[in-house]
């Protein structure tokens, strides 16, 4: 097995073992050789998004963890959010320029958690219609500009 | 072929039919490099390597054994030696083969890459399957016999009440019921030994903050954190110059080994080997 897979299999049960507050994963919804995951996500008590319930996308190149995973919300409710684009891509620079290795499912799944928990005003980014016309498919191939640490 | 080929000739010619993957024809070419000079024991080698590629472990046992009577360092000759060894599922022998090239192409200073020592991996734990397995058929077979001895005492124990006239039927309840807590008792014993065997984990701290598997070179940052070596490079080389923990910069010529870390993942391989190739 390649130790991608090996290390996506570790992150599997880990992940099913102590998942963040709000996440699951259900073993139907991992793709082949562990490449493509959908995580559940639900919006925590006492925030904007509470009872709200959210899906993402994983996508794991073959070149993890040394690369990034994609990471996007699908499904019919993306959460409205100054970082989240209505098209699912999200604007966090750990899944960028800010990756490293030692990140995790785990970790990524702990920072959208709390960058939803910490919104103040549900609203889209001010360039949403703009950004959605013209992105690429992929938010990885966005050069994005991190505004702020705040959200 | 041209009659006049020498035997390094032939040699060459067979290297180049091994590299073209035609290792029949390559076979011919050794074999008659070996009747010209039947002293070189790199021609016993590579005959053996194509061998291993055809799966006929048999003869490339036969090439190594020559090969080692005449050269008994050679490393390739003991890893082949130890692959189809591992293959006809000799595990024990497997394994002394394999070790031995890895200890000689450490002190010859040749780089196998993991080839040797992840073959070696696969043979330790296949033996310990089959090990384990065993261990679980005594295991079965024991608590089998353990239940009949306890069962059979009981009876004697009953028949013996009964044949003094005694038929006490509370002293009878009482009995049985000492022996069916017996039972319960060692059945609960073997239970959780197949349950410590059913929730085996390698601890955390064993294992790379990379690759998540346990440790092999492992290496400290000024940071203070372990990294598998070869997973920490490769991040220097294609994600970036920083420690992936802490995020402070870092080069390669700063990684030093953790020696402490070595012996403790050591320690805990040979206790539990079905981790080597976690």
């Amino acid at each position: 097995m390649a130790s991608m897979q090996k290390r996506l299999q570790k992150e599997l049960l880990a992940i099913q073992k102590e998942p963040p507050p709000g996440v699951s994963v259900c073993p139907n919804d991992i793709g082949p050789n562990l490449t493509q995951w959908i995580v559940d996500m639900e919006g925590a008590t006492g925030t904007l998004y509470e009872g709200e319930k959210f899906q993402l996308m994983f996508k794991f190149s073959h070149k993890y963890p040394f690369d990034s995973p994609e990471v996007t919300f699908i499904g019919p409710n993306i959460p409205v959010h100054p970082h989240v684009y209505s098209n699912g891509h999200i604007c966090l620079s750990i899944l960028t320029e800010d990756w490293s290795p030692a990140l995790s499912v785990q970790s990524v799944c702990l920072s959208i958690v709390s960058m939803l928990s910490s919104c103040k005003e549900k609203k889209r980014p001010p360039d949403n219609s703009l950004y959605v016309k013209t992105c690429s498919k992929n938010p990885k191939k966005t050069r994005w500009w991190y505004h702020d640490e705040s959200v | 072929m041209k009659q006049e080929m020498s035997a390094s000739d032939l040699k060459d010619l067979g290297n180049k039919l091994f590299g073209g993957r035609k290792y029949e024809e390559a076979i011919t070419c050794y074999s008659r490099a070996i009747i010209k000079n039947p002293t070189m024991p790199t021609f016993f080698t590579n005959r053996a390597l194509c061998y291993v590629k055809l799966q006929q472990w048999e003869m490339a046992i036969q090439d190594c054994r020559r090969a080692l009577d005449m050269d008994s360092s050679s490393v390739k000759g003991h890893f082949f030696m130890g692959q189809a060894l591992l293959e006809l599922e000799n595990f024990d022998d497997a394994i002394k083969y394999l070790q031995r090239a890895s200890d000689l192409a450490k002190e010859q200073r040749l780089n196998f890459g993991d080839d040797i020592a992840c073959q070696l991996r696969i043979a330790k734990k296949r033996r310990w399957n089959v090990l384990e397995e065993r261990r679980i058929q005594q295991e079965i077979e024991f608590q089998s016999y353990l239940n009949n001895l306890i069962l059979e005492d009981k009876e004697r124990k009953v028949a013996a009440l009964r044949q003094n006239g005694l038929n006490d039927s509370k002293e009878i309840a009482r009995i049985e019921d000492k022996y069916d807590e017996y039972i319960d008792e060692v059945n609960g014993l073997f239970a959780k030994i197949d349950d410590r065997r059913r929730k085996r984990d390698v601890p955390d701290y064993l294992c790379g903050k990379i690759s998540f598997e346990v440790m092999r070179d492992p290496v400290i940052t000024p940071s203070g954190i372990t990294y598998d070596r070869k997973d920490i490079e490769e991040h220097l080389q294609r994600v970036g110059h920083f420690d992936p923990v802490t995020r402070t910069p870092l080069t390669q010529d700063q990684l030093i080994p953790n020696f402490a870390m070595k012996e403790v993942v050591d320690a805990f391989l040979a206790d539990n080997e079905w981790a080597v190739d976690y």
